[in-house]
């Protein structure tokens, strides 16, 4: 009996749990979807980082000391509560808009229930990460392993073991026939002959000379091998000043090559490229999932940004070059501290350490200025040679891992192609030139070469036409 | 005639094999050179900076200052074909871009350039436009503001990708409204968290990047071609032909 009202109380429990909790992620889900439209284009969607708008974490603490309406106003029309003088946060909420400077957009229609909603899911993703409690941790995607390795190791056993038995089964066989030798001359009274030691047999002038033989031919071949390499980098895979991944920044978050090198469509170059780039995303991406914020503050140190601007604003967005290294080192200490929490004083200090290098300071005038980045190059053509990215990537559509490899997956880039002569060449010999829908080629390449091919054949071609006026045609 | 010696083979051959095994390139090791002065250029090139010791131009301090990446010299103007300046697009200027980076600036230049000054000439040119368009967008935009333009590229991924603010949805009636001065404001000085992108596009680029974006707009809103909105032409003549005549009036 006891059992039975137990669970029935259990039940009843665990039925009112399901449904508050059910009720509680429909309104965070109502209130994502109203955040996501309306204002993660200013307000950061981690509620803990700032953008052009503060994060909007805590939020109704920070207003809890006036009406809840004036929250709800000041979400809806911004301005408005700054021009209501019979408002309580007046005050509070004119100085918002002087420190950040910017009218956050009207929002006349959201409804009190849409904005509570919001709130809900703003301090759910806020104080747990997740859009409602209890958070479940996405299971990591097994589907990112690479390639699967062939599996030579087997047969490469194999081998060794068969090299072992015949190895010895010759030395078997020999001592079997110098036994037998032996019996035979004993047999016959002949002069014994003397049992020959291991070393005997292999220190055989035949063997050694079959030996050296085969060295001589292992030996030249390696060597031509090796000076045909001289000059060639290929697997080279040398360790960059910023530890940059291409496999999670082209492969895994999917941006284009050409986002980065931008030069590969119009110029020689592809272009390594400068640290604006990088701040294109980094100015709003503040923490790496593999490294953290350690790679991510030596762009910040090699560019002058300040990454917490709203809480030092003497500063600025940018350091001014007057800004001493000093007080680069403290604005980005309270940074580090402040986003990495519970990390150790001395990890940080190892994270600080890396910021010199990417600063420069004259001694003369005393004024600090950032330092373009030493990338290594690592694709390195000789200079009689001519190279040109834009013909390759424009005119002739060449995809970027034709050359380079699924650069996509490697985190520290390595050469792929040997860029020899001889790989040059047996590219221009096997590929076709694509000619169709290229604007290159002006799309109607055919059409001029077949109006060319029926002027020859009518006959209509002067020796003038076909170089006949050239000089060195006479006078050579 | 008397073979030489056994041990004059073996170290033949001794050398030629420790010779050989060296060298190979790979990890940290850029592998070793063969006639290096045929190799390095003595002139400054872009993205180099390996000193070579027969470099005579300067010193080794002097030529890693210059090859760095360098900003070009202040004044310095880019040449340009056509040019946004308040009083529309003119041929053969200088393409000063003239309005701020500043809230004032931006509402200047979305009341001032109201037209896309790169025109298409006839249906074929435009859809070369839309072409290159597209290939544009797709690398410089869409990872932020989707393939479809509907501001949920793969970074974005409906709030779930790394990047924490939601980019622009061209697919909404504000922006569809809104004068191209928008979009080419945003595309020379950044708005809000996105910045500045006038290095990746040149002054015509942003322009086909921005009938791009039009003609995406055109085929979500079923607009017509004509009215400045470039939807890819149907084959139907008479809609060309409306088109034409919109740019002529357009010219008036």
């Amino acid at each position: 009996m006891i059992y039975q009202n137990l669970v029935r109380y259990f039940s009843l429990a665990f039925l009112f749990l399901a449904l508050s909790l059910g009720a509680q992620a429909q309104d965070a889900k109502h209130g994502k979807e109203l955040f996501l439209a309306n204002c993660a284009s200013c307000h950061n969607a981690n509620m803990k980082d700032n953008a052009t708008g503060p994060a909007l974490g805590d939020v109704e603490a920070r207003w809890a000391e006036f009406p809840q309406e004036e929250l709800y106003a000041w979400i809806r029309n911004s301005q408005g509560l700054i021009a209501d003088n019979s408002a309580a946060s007046q005050a509070y909420a004119a100085d918002l808009y002087k420190k950040w400077g910017s009218v956050m957009t009207p929002f006349p229609a959201l409804t009190d229930a849409d904005i509570l909603d919001m709130l809900v899911y703003i301090q759910n993703k806020y104080e747990f990460g997740c859009d409602s409690p209890p958070c479940v941790t996405a299971v990591a995607e097994g589907g990112n392993e690479g390639p699967a390795k062939e599996d030579n190791s087997n047969t490469g056993i194999i081998l060794i073991i068969l090299a072992v038995v015949l190895a010895l089964s010759t030395v078997f066989l020999a001592r079997y026939i110098n036994n037998l030798n032996r019996l035979a001359a004993q047999k016959t009274g002949g002069e014994p002959v003397a049992n020959k030691s291991f070393l005997q047999i292999v220190l055989n002038p035949t063997i050694v000379r079959l030996l050296i033989f085969a060295l001589v031919i292992f030996g030249g071949y390696t060597t031509v091998n090796n000076a045909i390499n001289l000059g060639r980098q290929q697997n080279y895979a040398p360790e960059q000043p910023i530890k940059f991944s291409h496999a999670l920044h082209a492969g895994k978050n999917g941006i284009d090559c050409q986002y980065c090198h931008d030069g590969a469509r119009r110029s020689k170059h592809a272009v390594i490229p400068a640290m604006n780039t990088c701040m294109n995303c980094h100015t709003a991406v503040k923490k790496g999932p593999e490294h953290g914020t350690a790679e991510i503050l030596k762009i910040y140190a090699s560019t002058g940004f300040n990454p917490i601007s709203m809480e030092t604003a003497e500063y600025g967005a940018y350091f001014s070059d007057t800004v001493s290294l000093e007080s680069r080192l403290a604005v980005y200490e309270k940074w580090l501290k402040a986003s990495n929490e519970g990390m150790a004083e001395g990890d940080i200090k190892t994270q600080l350490a890396a910021v010199p290098q990417f600063i420069q300071t004259s001694e003369e005038s005393k004024l600090v200025n950032t330092k373009p980045v030493s990338w290594i190059r690592i694709h390195n053509l000789p200079d009689h040679v001519y190279f040109n990215h834009s013909q390759h990537v424009t005119a002739g559509k060449v995809e970027c891992q034709d050359c380079h490899g699924a650069v996509e997956e490697m985190a520290v880039v390595k050469q792929h192609a040997p860029l020899s002569m001889g790989w040059c060449v047996n590219c221009h010999r096997q590929t076709k030139v694509k000619f169709d829908e290229n604007a290159y080629y002006q799309a109607d390449y055919y059409k001029q070469y077949e109006e060319y091919h029926k002027e020859i054949q009518e006959g209509g071609v002067t020796v003038e036409e076909i170089g006949g006026l050239e000089c060195q045609k006479c006078h050579y | 005639m008397k073979l030489p010696n056994l041990y004059f083979f073996a170290a033949i051959a001794l050398s030629a094999f420790f010779l050989g095994s060296c060298g190979k390139s790979g990890g940290e090791f850029a592998g070793y050179e063969y006639m290096p002065d045929m190799g390095h250029s003595i002139a400054y090139e872009a993205n180099v900076n390996t000193y070579y010791r027969f470099n005579t131009n300067s010193s080794e301090e002097e030529y890693q200052e210059f090859a760095k990446p360098r900003k070009p010299v202040a004044g310095t103007v880019p040449f340009n074909k056509t040019a946004t300046t308040p009083g529309g697009a003119s041929e053969f200027t200088f393409p000063v871009y003239a309005f701020d980076n500043t809230e004032a600036g931006r509402n200047e230049a979305m009341k001032a350039i109201t037209e896309n000054p790169l025109k298409a000439k006839n249906e074929d040119d435009l859809k070369k436009i839309l072409a290159q368009g597209e290939e544009l967008y797709v690398v410089y935009c869409a990872s932020c503001h989707g393939e479809e333009g509907d501001g949920n590229g793969q970074l974005w991924n409906s709030g779930d990708g790394p990047y924490p603010n939601a980019p622009a949805n061209y697919m909404t009636d504000d922006l569809k409204n809104a004068t191209d001065g928008r979009y080419y404001h945003a595309i020379v000085h950044g708005k809000g968290v996105m910045l500045s992108h006038a290095d990746k596009l040149s002054h015509d680029e942003r322009w086909m990047v921005i009938h791009y974006i039009r003609s995406l707009q055109a085929e979500t809103y079923d607009l017509p071609t004509a009215n400045g909105q470039n939807k890819v032409a149907t084959p139907a003549a008479e809609e060309t032909e409306a088109e034409e005549t919109a740019t002529e009036e357009d010219k008036k």
